[in-house]
C-alpha cells in the first residue's frame, strides 16, 4: 500500500502540439500518468466521468474514449473528497475545465481551499485562453519531457513523501 | 405545514409538500445536478459540444458561475437552464434510477399547488436543508452542493420585489426561499394536451417582466409552447425546471 493516493483526470482526446486528437497523444498523456505511479496508488479518471477508467495497479487505457466528455471534474472531485483520504490530482486538459473554480474557494472556513495545494492543472492546448485554476498551472509544450509534469506534483507532497500512512484502504 | 426534506442522487435538497404528497426540489435545477448527470451518462448524446451549447445559452455572459461568485446579478447562471423539456427527461429518469423515485415535471396544476403551499408558510432556518445526514451521519450535501445552496439563499431572501404572501408585503415566503418566483420561468407539463408549458417567476434580470405581469401564476391554458420546444434545439436562457418525486 502506497501512502499516497492520486488521481489523474485526463481527456481522452488530449493533444500536444500538431499531434492534435491523435491516439499517440492519449498514449503519451497516460504515459506520464504512470510516471506518478512511483508516489502512490494512482486512479485514471477521464475528464468528465465519475467512475474511474483504471484502478490502482491497472494499465491505464492507451486508446480515446469513443464518446469524449464535458470538460469538468467537480463530481470526481466531490467523490474524493467523501472519501476522505488524502488525495492530489493531476488534471490534464486541452481547454479550460469548467468547474475547477468552484474548488479554488472554501466557502465554510472562507478561505483556501484544501484543493489548492493538492490539484495540478497541466494545459496542453498551446495557447490557454482562460485561467479556470490560478494557484497550480502547468503549460506543458512539446518538447518537455514527461518527468516535467510530475516534477510539480510532487514538489506538493509534503516531505518526506513516502512515510506517512494512508488514512485510506 | 411538517417539514421533511430528503436529496436526490446528486446531494441536492428536495422538500416534501404535505399538499401533493411529493417532494420538490428546494431550487431549481442547478448545473452541478446537470453536470453529475453527465457524468454519468453512457452515451454520446450530452457531450462536450451540448453542454457548450447550454452554456452558451446566457450570450454574452459566462454561461455558469461557482458558488463564491453568487450574487443577485449572477445566480440565474448556477440553475440549469436552456434544456429543452425533451432533454429534462433523461435527467429525470437518471434520478429515478438512484432511489427508485418516479422523477418527472410537475404538472402545471400542481406547480400552482405546490406554489400555494410554499408561498404561505415562512422562510425556514436553512441549517434544515443544509446539515441534512445520512443514516451514519455523514452529510447528505457535498461540500460544493452545501456552498451553492446557502449563497442562492442568501441570494434569494434579498432580491428586490419580495412579498409574494400580499402585493403590499414585505416578509419573504417558503417559495421565495426556494426561489419560485424569482428565480427563472420553469417548464412544467400541461398533461391533457401533453405539452409543456411555462410557470413560475423570472429573477434578474426579468423583474420587469414580473412586476408588470401580475397574473404571473398564469391560472389560463398553455400558451403553446409545447410542441415548438419539446425536441428541438431552441434553447430558452430563462427557463429552467424543477422536479417533483412522487414515491
Amino acid at each position: 500500500m502506497a501512502s499516497y493516493q492520486t488521481a489523474a483526470a485526463t481527456e481522452a482526446n488530449v493533444v500536444t502540439g500538431d499531434d492534435r486528437g491523435s491516439t499517440r497523444g492519449t498514449q503519451q498523456q497516460l504515459f506520464r500518468v504512470n510516471d506518478l505511479g512511483a508516489y502512490g496508488d494512482v486512479t485514471v479518471y477521464y475528464t468528465g466521468q465519475r467512475l474511474p477508467e483504471a484502478h490502482p495497479g491497472q494499465t491505464p487505457p492507451t486508446e480515446a474514449a469513443r464518446d469524449p466528455r464535458p470538460r469538468f471534474v467537480g463530481p470526481i472531485l466531490d467523490a474524493l473528497e467523501r472519501d476522505g483520504c488524502d488525495w492530489w490530482v493531476v488534471v490534464l486538459a486541452n481547454g479550460p475545465v469548467f468547474d475547477l473554480p468552484d474548488f479554488s474557494i472554501d466557502l465554510d472556513a472562507a478561505g483556501p481551499s484544501r484543493w489548492e495545494r493538492r490539484l495540478l492543472l497541466v494545459r496542453t492546448d498551446p495557447k490557454p485562453d482562460d485561467e479556470s485554476w490560478s494557484p497550480l498551472v502547468f503549460r506543458y509544450r512539446d518538447a518537455d519531457a514527461p518527468e516535467v509534469v510530475v516534477r510539480p506534483l510532487v514538489r506538493l507532497f509534503p516531505p518526506p513523501p513516502l512515510t506517512r500512512g494512508s488514512r485510506c484502504p | 405545514m411538517s417539514l421533511t426534506l430528503t436529496t436526490d442522487r446528486t446531494g441536492y435538497p428536495m422538500i416534501r409538500s404535505d399538499a401533493l404528497g411529493v417532494f420538490v426540489h428546494w431550487l431549481p435545477v442547478t448545473k452541478l445536478q446537470l453536470e453529475w448527470f453527465l457524468c454519468d451518462q453512457p452515451s454520446n448524446r450530452f457531450n462536450q459540444e451540448w453542454y457548450e451549447r447550454i452554456l452558451g445559452v446566457h450570450k454574452s455572459d459566462p454561461g455558469r458561475v461557482s458558488a463564491a461568485l453568487v450574487t443577485d446579478r449572477t445566480y440565474y447562471r448556477a440553475l440549469a437552464t436552456g434544456l429543452t423539456p425533451g432533454e429534462v427527461e433523461p435527467f429525470a429518469n437518471w434520478l429515478a434510477r438512484g432511489d427508485g423515485g418516479q422523477y418527472e415535471l410537475p404538472t402545471h396544476k400542481e406547480w400552482k399547488i405546490l406554489y400555494d403551499e410554499f408561498a404561505a408558510a415562512l422562510p425556514i432556518e436553512l441549517s434544515y436543508v443544509t446539515g441534512l445526514t445520512d443514516g451514519a451521519g455523514k452529510p447528505r450535501l457535498t461540500a460544493r452542493t452545501r456552498a451553492l445552496v446557502e449563497r442562492m439563499n442568501q441570494t434569494a431572501m434579498r432580491l428586490p420585489g419580495l412579498g409574494s404572501r400580499g402585493a403590499a408585503a414585505a416578509t419573504p415566503s417558503l417559495a421565495d426561499q426556494m426561489l419560485m418566483r424569482n428565480g427563472v420561468m420553469e417548464w412544467v407539463q400541461w398533461r391533457a394536451a401533453d405539452r409543456h408549458q411555462d410557470f413560475g417567476g423570472r429573477g434578474y434580470p426579468y423583474h420587469d417582466l414580473v412586476n408588470n405581469r401580475r397574473d404571473f401564476t398564469l391560472e389560463a391554458g398553455p400558451h403553446d409552447p409545447g410542441p415548438r420546444y419539446a425536441d428541438t434545439d431552441s434553447r430558452l436562457r430563462g427557463y429552467g425546471f424543477r422536479l417533483i418525486r412522487r414515491s
